[in-house]
């Protein structure tokens, strides 16, 4: 059992947390949920929810969805939620994770025989090892992160959301450029990419990618965790809340904004890289204003700032959209207002549903008639 | 004080500060020593804009502010507090829905010397820089009455305490000048008492300077040996308590003429610092 | 075509599309507060709507009366999106959404619940999707909708006023729903909006100019002007007051509801005018609000959001930027055009062209 670490008179350093498992309560929840999850794959179960049903590769594909875009929503989180900074070029920062990794680790020649030239564009990359590929592309994307968030030492808020919504845009327009601009891009333009999907182990191509995408959520999940748990955490609420004391405190504001696109371009790269393994394709289409609006969605729709948040937006979000793929027209209008509704109603999200209700007068006075009658 | 190249802990040189046409500080002249130094002064007199342009939100437009005789217009705002400036807020700036504790931590910040790389990977320095961080502000929480709400969300504390918790996070800093806007305002008295308590430890241990803009003169005249009276950006009479307050100058801009005629002698009293 | 005027007079066309977008935005926002992303979108709307009631193939009224009931529309639909979503969410009640929603919630329910197909969730919520007797579906289905307006006015705790992010992200979520709406009402196939003035060209010297592309820009000056004129009036000095100091302008009797539905309803009105002028030039498609917003938020931009002449100009500068640089050095160029204006601009100058012009205007 850990010592519980005090100052010289005995009070506690950290917030005392009940003996035994009761404290770690958040640890097991977390061990059990991803626990759970991993075993997914080999238990088939959720037969009555087809788009979930782990018995079939269409809902283990979904659930992979569901992680990359959990992982998305949770760098996401971390940029706007967390510490407030409002960055919109999160669709562009995911593209360059999916295409990026797409690219560099294509093989070189196309290796099927029946390659005629026109197809060769689409499959052709780099020859890069695909695992090394993912660090890169994710610390590069840290970098565009910054870059982007250059502007927000400068604009307030809604106008930093507009100059990130356009950069963002200006991203996946340079991507689809490609031959025009610069061969070496090799992004093969509108037409969009094929990925070369790597198998762990030979487990076969979709639980390689539903464990790549888990594994993504994972990691994200872990830093997000970390992070805001200490002094990282505390030093973004107080650029988020408190930004003109943060001078005469020694926090340059603008150094742990970008410190926070940076930290959330490396988690929507992860989120590409694995969501372009679920897809098999890339395609600059894939990552416009659309899928900004879905990563909104998840985001609001889960609860902004909230831990589990991103999950349950992203569990929601992929539903609405597997269970509506025949009337796209209605799919979209759905999602339209959906978040409407979302901030309209539940600003906080549903993750906040439990502390409303908990909050709520009448769950107020039952617990002090509770408590009476316990006197 | 030597008086050799005496550098004051903190100097305002001729300071002149300007909106547009407004000028808010004109020619103010102040050498704060170590100890309690007061400044008051109607509203609208410019005192918080003298802690304004200390902490770097303002530019001077002429003179200078000067820390342990170095010129402060060189240093960025952010680098002002490892340079041994703190300063608290008229009304607390603090993150409500965080813990006391990490409210005062945010003053170790540029204490810390390992970053966030090390932060992400646990790694046993940075762990213990963080406990050590931890003892230090909880004996400065204990210092002044609050190691029992030390892990309290700080939204749920009163003003009063809310006050103090921001005194104690720029104590952590280990400033060697230390600005309090209105420390006292919505104070109850013990409030005060344990707050003046704490803040004459530091001045008496450590030779603190503490300049403290106040509304209550009552306070103000009993804790501070020295007063600086400001008006219309201007310093209109500066001294003991018993100086400024017979002073007929401040009498008829601050207190009114007819104050003049009610008082007796006796105020400002035992020096009780 | 490499001719230069060409491409100004094509520049000149697109920007006073954007300009009168952005202005559009900035009389919204100046007014009310709120960066409406959907301001496009909400044009589009009334650009279909001018289309569907003056077309041959549709309803086939009279060219000009379609206009002006095209045009009323989305004046009253500007105002409306105003009434029903903006209002909850500024600290005003939410009454009205509450009626509209239950009314539509109600509406979905009795439709589905005569089984035209509810989605398939509802089928393993235990008895429901079917099966149940006609009189007890419907009476359900009417109960829902006092039950979700009681539920919004007392469980849903009123809004305080929130700033901009959420604002926009509301406006974001409508551009989404009004885009499919447009959709389902009128199908995604790309339309030819004829009007009087269609197809006539003349020539300058080597160039050729279409009559739609002078009536575009002609009309984009002409509104701006109206606008100008307009804040003048009563009307418009109010509504700069109010953007000026609202707390102020509230205080000496300058009622700010009615004042919202008068800005909401002109941002609706100017960008009808700017869509409707587009898919007149050019073609009634879906997807034409969407390039369009971001560069109508440029021109606004680039007016500091604040001066009307500014957002106008703005808005020519990127549209002529825009048909130059494509013209004469790459069309790769071209769609990146103004999104590289704007990151310069944003990065340089972050309070837009005309910081002087903001004591005169809105």
């Amino acid at each position: 059992m850990a010592q519980v670490k005090t100052n010289s008179s005995g009070y506690p350093l950290y917030p005392p947390k009940p003996k035994g498992i009761k404290g770690q309560q958040k640890l097991l929840a977390a061990i059990l949920t991803f626990g759970f999850l991993a075993f997914l794959p080999w238990i088939p179960i959720f037969g009555w929810i087809t788009i979930f049903d782990t018995g079939t590769n269409y809902g283990l594909g979904n659930l992979a969805y569901v992680f990359a875009y959990a992982a998305a929503g949770i760098g996401f989180n971390f940029l706007i939620g967390y510490s407030g900074t409002l960055g919109l070029a999160h669709a562009g920062l995911f593209a360059i994770g999916a295409y990026g990794s797409a690219i560099l680790s294509a093989p070189p020649e196309c290796l099927e025989q029946t390659c005629e030239t026109i197809v060769r564009p689409a499959v052709s990359g780099y020859g890069w090892p695909f695992l090394l590929t993912i660090p890169l592309v994710c610390f590069f994307a840290a970098i565009v992160g910054v870059v982007v968030g250059f502007p927000a030492a400068r604009l307030k808020g809604f106008y930093l959301a507009i100059a990130t919504l356009a950069l963002g845009e200006l991203i996946v327009k340079l991507i689809s450029l490609d031959e025009k601009l610069w061969s070496g891009l090799k992004t093969n333009g509108g037409t969009g990419k094929q990925v070369q999907i790597f198998e762990f182990f030979g487990s076969g191509q979709l639980k390689s990618a539903y464990f790549l995408s888990l594994g993504s959520l994972l990691i994200t999940f872990i830093g997000y965790v970390i992070y805001t748990e200490n002094r990282l955490g505390r030093t973004l609420k107080s650029v988020r809340d408190i930004e003109i004391a943060t001078g005469p405190l020694g926090i340059s504001s603008t150094y742990y904004k970008l410190i926070a696109f940076g930290l959330s371009g490396f988690c929507a790269a992860l989120a590409g890289v694995a969501w372009a393994q679920n897809s098999a394709f890339v395609n600059p289409s894939s990552f416009k204003t659309r899928l900004l609006v879905f990563l909104l969605v998840v985001l609001i729709l889960g609860g902004l700032g909230k831990l589990w948040g991103p999950l349950i937006g992203a569990i929601i979000f992929v539903y609405i959209r597997q269970e509506f793929q025949d009337s796209q027209k209605l799919l979209f209008f759905l999602i339209g207002t959906a978040l409407m509704v979302a901030i309209l109603i539940l600003p906080k999200g549903v993750a906040s549903l439990p502390d409303r209700f908990s909050d709520s007068r009448w769950v107020q006075d039952l617990r002090r008639r509770f408590k009476a009658m316990k006197v | 004080m030597n008086t050799e190249t005496s550098t004051f802990p903190l100097s305002l040189d001729d300071l002149h500060v300007s909106f547009g046409g407004n000028r808010v500080l004109e020619g103010v002249d102040i050498n704060f020593v170590p100890g309690f130094n007061g400044l008051i002064g109607p509203n609208g007199a410019g005192k918080t804009t003298i802690f304004n342009v200390l902490s770097g939100y303002v530019k001077a437009s002429r003179g200078a502010a000067l820390l342990d005789g170095k010129d402060l217009s060189d240093l960025k705002p952010t680098d002002r507090v490892s340079n041994g400036i703190s300063r608290t807020f008229q009304s607390p700036k603090l993150i409500l829905d965080a813990t006391v504790m990490e409210n005062v931590l945010l003053g170790m910040h540029h204490r810390f010397k390992h970053g966030h790389v090390t932060e992400l990977f646990r790694l046993p320095n940075h762990r213990n820089e963080e406990d050590r961080a931890r003892e230090t502000c909880m004996d400065m929480l204990e210092e002044f009455g609050l190691a029992d709400d030390a892990h309290k969300e700080t939204g749920d504390l009163s003003l009063g305490s809310q006050k103090i918790v921001e005194v104690c996070r720029a104590l952590v800093a280990e400033p060697k000048v230390l600005l309090l806007d209105e420390p006292a305002a919505g104070l109850g008295a013990d409030d005060v008492t344990v707050l003046l308590k704490g803040l004459r430890k530091f001045v008496d241990e450590k030779g603190l300077c503490l300049v403290i803009i106040e509304h209550d003169l009552e306070l103000v005249t009993s804790i501070c040996p020295i007063i600086y009276v400001l008006h219309f950006g201007r310093i209109i009479s500066e001294g003991s308590p018993e100086v400024i307050t017979s002073d007929p100058i401040v009498i008829e801009a601050y207190l009114g003429k007819g104050y003049a005629a009610e008082s007796n002698d006796g105020q400002g009293g035992n020096d009780a610092v | 075509m490499n001719n230069l005027l060409q491409q100004i007079v094509a520049g000149a066309e697109a920007g006073s599309y954007y300009a009168l977008i952005g202005l559009a935005i900035v009389v919204v926002m100046k007014s009310t507060d709120v960066p409406n992303f959907a301001q496009a979108e909400m044009g589009l709307l009334a650009a279909y709507m001018c289309w569907w009631l003056a077309d041959g193939d549709q309803v086939g009224w009279p060219f000009w009366f379609a206009i002006l009931v095209g045009l009323l529309f989305a004046t009253v639909f500007g105002a409306a999106v105003q009434f029903f979503l903006i209002r909850p969410l500024t600290g005003l009640s939410n009454k009205p959404l509450a009626i509209l929603a239950s009314l539509s919630l109600g509406w979905v329910l009795i439709d589905g619940f005569q089984d035209n197909g509810l989605p398939g969730f509802i089928d393993w919520i235990p008895g429901l999707g079917g099966g149940y007797p006609y009189g007890v579906a419907i009476t359900l289905a009417i109960l829902s909708v006092p039950l979700t307006y009681l539920i919004m006015t007392k469980w849903v705790k009123k809004m305080d006023v929130v700033d901009h992010f959420p604002l926009l992200l509301l406006t974001i979520g409508l551009t989404f729903a009004l885009g499919s709406l447009i959709e389902i009402f009128f199908g995604n196939n790309p339309q030819k909006f004829e009007t009087p003035w269609s197809g006539v060209n003349f020539d300058l010297g080597t160039t050729r100019i279409g009559w739609d592309q002078v009536v575009s820009i002609g009309m984009g000056i002409i509104i701006a002007v109206g606008l100008a004129i307009f804040f003048r009036t009563k009307w418009g000095v109010r509504m700069r007051a109010i953007a000026e100091d609202g707390t102020t302008a509230r205080l000496l009797g300058i009622n700010a509801g009615v004042i919202s539905l008068i800005a909401w309803a002109i941002g609706g009105l100017v960008a009808g005018a700017a869509m409707t002028l587009k898919a007149g030039s050019t073609v009634l498609e879906l997807g034409s609000a969407e390039g369009l917003i971001l560069k109508g938020f440029i021109a606004a931009v680039l007016g500091g959001f604040v001066s009307l002449p500014g957002t106008f100009l703005g808005g020519m500068v990127v549209g002529i930027a825009e048909a130059v640089a494509g013209g004469q050095i790459s069309t790769s160029l071209q769609p990146t055009m103004a999104l590289l204006i704007v990151v310069v601009v944003l990065f340089i100058y972050p309070e837009g062209l005309t910081r002087e012009a903001k004591l005169r205007e809105v």
